[in-house]
């Protein structure tokens, strides 16, 4: 059930419906059994995988729990009798116990992971590698069905059994409570992320209906609307007329292709998360933010901590801070102190650690090498900038730009720029193609095809291209207003006959210039496939 | 109490604004069907009738442009209604003639037998032509089911606003002429067409894997021929006499079973040429595919007198009302020969046009020099099964025009209007294969060579009289099953095989494109 098909607005109408008239207490067993639906109506054989991962994880953070009652009793009652070495030995027991466990359930879930996501990619690399040996047996593909939002409900669970582990989150006891926590259906399709200790705090509570309430989450819903379908649907025609023939599509159609898709991926995913939000606060739910106008990001480094918020703090927490103090990191470290000096021996677990988490969402993201490419590329232009910190920083001295509008818009633009042809390994998919698209903006550019109609030839006609402008020129204006505060907020206050047009005109816009039903192709939201 | 009272006038009002604006929108959106492929108006404007018919005709356009209920009334008194539309469809027939009886009971129903060809659902822009005409009931909701392809979604049908909120961008003036008041285009569901254009070049059928008619086709000519026995209603089937789409005989001897087991009256104009006096010289306005209106009226006379004299249907002329109605109805039917002939007498044509100067040659490629070198606009996509002919290779849904240049002047050319909408399927025939082309955009594609005889090969070596095992050799047995057809598919195209007894008799190159 996509976010934009027909059913699915029927689904929701029809959850809100019952979700309020429903007694307060049974709100959350309601969305439980809502989320299950959605997930059954995706596929009902993904819900044999959604089921293992929330009773295994469930089942681990319990027993975890449990051990870590036991010490604190144990500690307790021999609070007398104990040693520090006593202690701290015990300790390191039962840590030891928890470690297995959750090795055992990270093993377990990132493994189901693994075969169903990247069997195949591995499939094919053992093949190249068997035909280059000259070998001619070769491995046959698997036919495996990738469950609807694996990645991010996967990630969500495993998120809780560290933070379990690590103690800052107490293990839910109630299984029913926990298997909504992981599919709770707005963000199955695409996240975001949440972490349990931000979304347990809404999810289980009753939620009265409040007018106010459930008007600006149904507004925010029909904004993600907007930017789905009136933008992001319509500039997928252009980009995949773009992608889809190479030969023809060249030089400076290269460059058009690369910041359509700039564009319609940041119009499809923070739509889709619009949504995602705005359903959630509908209900009375809070959901963490993934966005922060990411496009207004100055460096690359910025804009990480900006876009996808939730799985860049999910990887620095999981992964980045567990590897840089790691012992077998600390000791390449104290080598590195000690063979190339202070200077590289302190970057080179940050360098390494980097270097993990950016490979890791770059696999994340999807099974090939293109992905792969595109996480390392931006670790690469990340660890530069940051080597270069010191040269800005006399740069910003000597002629004192920092701050200064036009240094700050060409900061933004730099940035944009530079994500967008990262961007480009995830559109061609291909690492050789990618690189040689790239060259072909510099040696085969053509600005006639700005002025001699060939840009109509992309599948988008006059009119798209006046809607795709004023779309994107509201939604700049949008993310503008947003800098002084909440938009919504400030719509509450006007007039009800105003309140009533501006919402009655984003409905319009979304129902005449979406880009949906029959002549257009129902478009996934990209990061469904992540 | 006064707060609430304020607070349910308020949503009350902006419900109403939201439902007058959205009910507005809907009528400015939704094709009018007046101006241009006005075949999408028929099946509605028999809903403005006087609802007391003796003979119902239902079916494709093989029945909308082919008979004259004027005519029948004119020189036999039966008054007479056609609900055709393009490319009916028999289940669609079926819940016409369902809808119909809502209304009347006529004496006689008249089915077109060509629908049979089909199986499933087809083209979403013939089901709309048909189904959205049709007022709301339990008929249209089951002939929507029934219809629908894999894309089209229903709720489109309940709220067409969903379905055309993009036609915005290509308003005219027609739509707010005719937002609630559609001019009339029929004469009792006739589409009237007075130009002539002479039959010529009419191409054979391709061979088939399979010529029996289909079970959903089957089914719903079972359900037909109850519905009409059960309210006491002679069917009677017709093969109306249009030269293409071919009208195989093996399908023949399939309809006259059919009608002998059931006792149904049968007739096939096809073999009545001479009684009918139908001359495809001067009696079809699109090279055979259709009568115009004097192939038309020699029809409807032959077939008025059967009504007549066989059927029983009654004279009805001395019936003043009626009468009256009918005379109003010839003077809008005259009315539309005349500015017809008019326009075309303006436009310098005569009625008597045989459309000779389109042939191949000029018709393809006109006022190019010769020895010009021709290259497609567009690179030509070859990652799909590929046909190559005396070094020209041809891939399917590549520019024509290049390869036509190349090939020569073809043995033979046909082309056919594809009915209700613009452009022409157009075929033509070498000595050994025959080259279908599409219109696109700006100029006409390939979209399928079919092998003739044995003395070419696709690029893989396989030709008509090769065995099934050779083709399993070369292609593998990774293939599809299609209308009992081999089809391997690579990129948008297809490689499709008739295999009789083991061994192949029939080898064609198909786009995909057009399959969607």
């Amino acid at each position: 059930m996509l976010f934009t098909s027909y059913e699915f607005v029927a689904f929701l109408f029809l959850v809100l419906v019952l979700y309020y008239v429903l007694p307060g207490k049974f709100q959350w067993q309601f969305l439980l059994f809502a989320g299950y639906l959605f997930y059954f109506a995706a596929g009902p054989t993904y819900l044999l995988y959604i089921l293992t991962t929330t009773v295994t994880v469930w089942f681990a953070a319990c027993r975890m729990e449990k051990v870590r009652e036991r010490q604190t009793e144990y500690l307790k009652e021999h609070k007398d009798k104990l040693g520090k070495e006593e202690k701290k030995s015990y300790k390191a027991k039962m840590k030891s116990k928890l470690w297995r466990w959750l090795l055992l359930m990270l093993l377990f879930n990132l493994g189901i992971l693994a075969v169903v996501k990247y069997s195949n990619f591995a499939i094919v690399n053992i093949n190249r590698i068997i035909s280059a040996a000259g070998g001619e047996r070769t491995l046959s593909l698997r036919n495996l069905v990738l469950p609807m939002g694996i990645s991010f409900y996967t990630f969500q669970a495993l998120g809780y059994l560290i933070d379990v582990y690590r103690g800052t989150v107490k293990a839910e006891k109630n299984l029913f409570r926990f298997a909504l926590f992981v599919s709770f259906f707005p963000q199955l399709v695409q996240g975001p992320i949440s972490r349990f200790g931000d979304l347990s705090a809404t999810l289980f509570k009753s939620h009265p209906f409040q007018a106010r309430t459930v008007c600006f989450g149904l507004e925010r819903v029909l904004w993600g609307y907007f930017k789905k379908l009136v933008i992001a649907d319509r500039m997928l025609v252009g980009v995949n007329t773009i992608i889809g023939d190479t030969d023809t599509y060249r030089g400076a159609y290269v460059f058009v292709g690369m910041m359509f898709y700039a564009l319609e991926l940041y119009a499809d995913f923070t739509g889709g998360i619009d949504i995602t939000i705005g359903v959630a606060e509908a209900m009375g739910i809070r959901v963490t933010e993934n966005f922060n106008r990411p496009f207004f990001s100055k460096s690359i480094k910025e804009y990480w901590r900006r876009w996808h918020i939730t799985m860049g703090t999910w990887f620095t927490d999981y992964i980045f801070y567990p590897i840089s103090v790691c012992r077998p990191m600390l000791k390449v470290s104290k080598f590195a102190r000690a063979h190339f000096g202070e200077q590289i021996g302190k970057r080179v677990p940050v360098y390494l650690s980097s270097f993990a988490v950016w490979l890791a969402t770059g696999i994340w993201h999807g099974a090939g090498w293109n992905f792969v490419a595109w996480g390392l590329g931006n670790w690469i232009i990340i660890m530069i900038s940051q080597e270069f910190e010191p040269l800005y920083e006399k740069f910003h001295g000597r002629f004192r730009v920092e701050g200064k509008t036009p240094w700050k818009m060409f900061q933004i633009l730099r940035t944009i720029l530079l994500m967008s042809c990262l961007r480009m390994f995830d559109c061609y998919r291909d690492v050789p193609l990618t690189f040689r698209m790239f060259g072909s903006m510099f040696t085969r550019w053509d600005m006639s095809i700005f002025r001699d109609g060939s840009m109509y030839g992309l599948g988008l006609s006059g009119p798209d291209y006046m809607v795709l402008l004023a779309g994107t020129v509201l939604m700049i204006a949008v993310s503008c207003i947003q800098r002084k505060g909440k938009v919504r907020e400030m719509i509450a206050e006007k007039p009800y006959p105003v309140r009533f047009v501006i919402w009655y005109g984003l409905f319009l816009a979304v129902l005449l210039l979406g880009a949906y039903g029959a002549g257009y192709d129902a478009s996934q939201f990209i990061y469904n496939q992540f | 109490m006064k707060r609430r009272i304020k607070s349910m006038i308020k949503w009350t009002v902006s419900g109403a604004l939201v439902a007058a604006g959205l009910f507005f929108l809907q009528k400015l959106l939704v094709p009018k069907y007046a101006a241009d492929v006005v075949e999408g108006a028929l099946i509605a404007e028999y809903y403005r009738e006087e609802k007391d018919h003796d003979v119902i005709f239902i079916g494709d356009c093989e029945v909308y442009e082919n008979f004259s209920p004027q005519l029948l009334w004119d020189e036999y008194g039966i008054n007479s209604y056609i609900r055709g539309s393009a490319q009916q469809l028999i289940w669609q027939s079926y819940y016409l003639l369902e809808d119909t009886l809502r209304y009347e009971t006529p004496q006689v129903v008249v089915f077109n037998v060509l629908s049979m060809e089909y199986d499933t659902p087809q083209k979403e822009a013939y089901n709309r032509m048909t189904l959205e005409g049709m007022e709301w009931s339990k008929s249209k909701h089951e002939a929507i089911l029934a219809s629908m392809t894999e894309k089209e979604n229903y709720t489109d049908y309940v709220f067409p606003i969903l379905r055309y909120h993009s036609r915005w961008s290509e308003l005219s003036g027609a739509d707010i002429d005719y937002m609630f008041d559609t001019p009339k285009v029929s004469h009792n569901g006739y589409y009237m067409r007075v130009d002539v254009k002479a039959a010529e070049h009419i191409p054979e059928g391709k061979p088939l894997a399979d010529y029996g008619f289909g079970e959903n086709a089957y089914l719903y000519l079972d359900k037909l021929t109850k519905l009409c026995k059960v309210n006491n209603i002679e069917l009677i089937l017709v093969k109306a006499p249009s030269l293409y789409p071919y009208w195989y005989d093996e399908w023949e001897e399939q309809i006259e079973a059919y009608a002998k087991e059931n006792d149904l009256v049968y007739i096939n104009f096809l073999e009545l040429t001479q009684e009918t006096g139908v001359d495809f010289q001067t009696d079809t306005y699109d090279g055979g595919l259709h009568m115009n209106l004097s192939g038309a009226e020699k029809i409807s006379r032959y077939l008025g007198e059967f009504l007549s004299e066989e059927a029983g249907v009654p004279d009805r002329r001395g019936e003043s009302g009626l009468s009256a109605s009918w005379d109003e109805k010839r003077a809008w039917y005259e009315k539309d020969r005349r500015e017809q002939l008019l326009a075309m007498a303006e436009k310098g044509a005569q009625p008597e046009d045989t459309g000779e100067s389109e042939t191949p040659q000029e018709a393809v490629l006109p006022g190019e020099p010769e020895g010009m070198e021709y290259t497609d606009k567009k690179p030509v996509n070859y990652k799909g099964y590929t046909f190559t002919y005396q070094g020209i290779r041809i891939a399917m849904d590549m520019e024509a025009q290049s390869v036509l240049k190349r090939l020569g002047e073809a043995d033979s050319y046909f082309e056919a209007a594809s009915c209700a909408f613009d452009g022409l399927d157009k075929k033509y025939t070498y000595e050994s294969f025959e080259l279908d082309t599409y219109p696109g955009e700006d100029t006409d594609h390939i979209s399928a060579v079919l092998f003739r005889d044995d003395s070419v090969t696709t690029e893989e070596g396989i030709g008509i009289g090769d065995s099934q095992g050779d083709v399993f050799e070369v292609y593998g047995e990774d293939f599809l099953t299609e209308n009992g057809m081999i089809v391997y598919r690579k990129d948008d195209m297809k490689l499709c095989f008739i295999i009789t007894d083991e061994v192949v008799s029939s080898i064609e190159y198909r786009t995909t494109v057009l399959d969607e």
